[in-house]
């Protein structure tokens, strides 16, 4: 498996564990009716930023000592296209993303859920990607 | 020039003064602040954009040759991927300001309105990016 796809598959996984964790709580809380202090909010979103990455440069370490050849070979023209590819497929699935998650401002979303559903348009769009990015490298394009 | 950079140049152009009308009647204070208005001007200046790209497409069709219209190549699709490419980093960039910046300090028809003009400028960005390489002989 190419080193850049090992990176796609590690960054998609920690971001749907990590995001999917904050997003768990933001319903539950939603769901219940409780409203969290801000700051809970806040600390919850620091956290999973700050988790996600230190889990996918984890990750990315332990690949590169495993694979230090692969890790230090510069972006070829195929892993330069895959990506191109997959930012090309994730682009439209964020702008349809925006336009859904801006206009609820409008039907009595409040900050917090605006602020939550604009992290999970990005979180779904860069799944997208990463998932772009993997079959990319599973088609051998 | 070959067709593929004219209907580029084409979509650039009419982008640019569409939406440079929307925003100055925004910042004019000629849009109001509810939805209903906003969809309804962004709506009009997008299908009259929409309407002058089609029809400009038809007669950039009408005046090339056959084998200039043929399906995208391989250059034309990586060059319509950068495009993309770079479009998603400013959408990104954006969507950040928007969703995570504004919600706390600013009014909900600045919010949409930033929304938009965060997609348009990706947007032109990637038809830039796509004139430019077509300008440059960009072959991937």
């Amino acid at each position: 498996m190419p080193f850049k796809e090992k990176i796609a598959w590690i960054s998609a996984v920690t971001t749907a564990i990590v995001w999917g964790g904050y997003f768990t709580f933001a319903f539950r809380t939603m769901m219940t009716g409780g409203v969290p202090h801000p700051s809970i909010y806040m600390a919850a979103f620091t956290a999973a930023l700050i988790l996600q990455a230190l889990l996918a440069a984890a990750a990315a370490i332990v690949v590169a000592i495993l694979a230090p050849k692969d890790a230090n070979a510069p972006a070829d023209e195929r892993d330069r296209e895959v990506a191109r590819r997959s930012y090309a497929i994730a682009y439209p699935v964020l702008i349809s993303l925006i336009v859904c998650v801006t206009v609820t401002v409008y039907f009595g979303a409040t900050p917090w859920d605006l602020v939550n559903g604009m992290m999970a348009a990005i979180v779904i769009a860069e799944i997208v990607h990463y998932g772009a990015q993997i079959v990319g490298y599973r088609r051998g394009a | 020039m070959a067709y593929r950079e004219k209907t580029a140049w084409l979509t650039l152009v009419c982008m640019i003064v569409a939406y440079v009308i929307y925003f100055s009647l925004v910042l004019s204070g000629q849009v109001g602040p509810r939805l209903l208005d906003i969809v309804w001007t962004f709506g009009i200046v997008a299908s009259i954009q929409a309407v002058v790209v089609i029809i400009g497409h038809v007669v950039l069709a009408a005046r090339s040759d056959a084998d200039e219209r043929a399906r995208p190549d391989e250059r034309d699709r990586a060059i319509a991927r950068r495009g993309g490419s770079a479009g998603y980093y400013v959408l990104l960039v954006g969507t950040i300001v928007v969703g995570v910046v504004m919600p706390f300090s600013d009014p909900a028809p600045k919010i949409v309105n930033t929304a938009l003009l965060a997609i348009v400028l990706a947007e032109t960005l990637r038809h830039v990016l796509i004139v430019t390489s077509y300008r440059r002989g960009w072959h991937g």
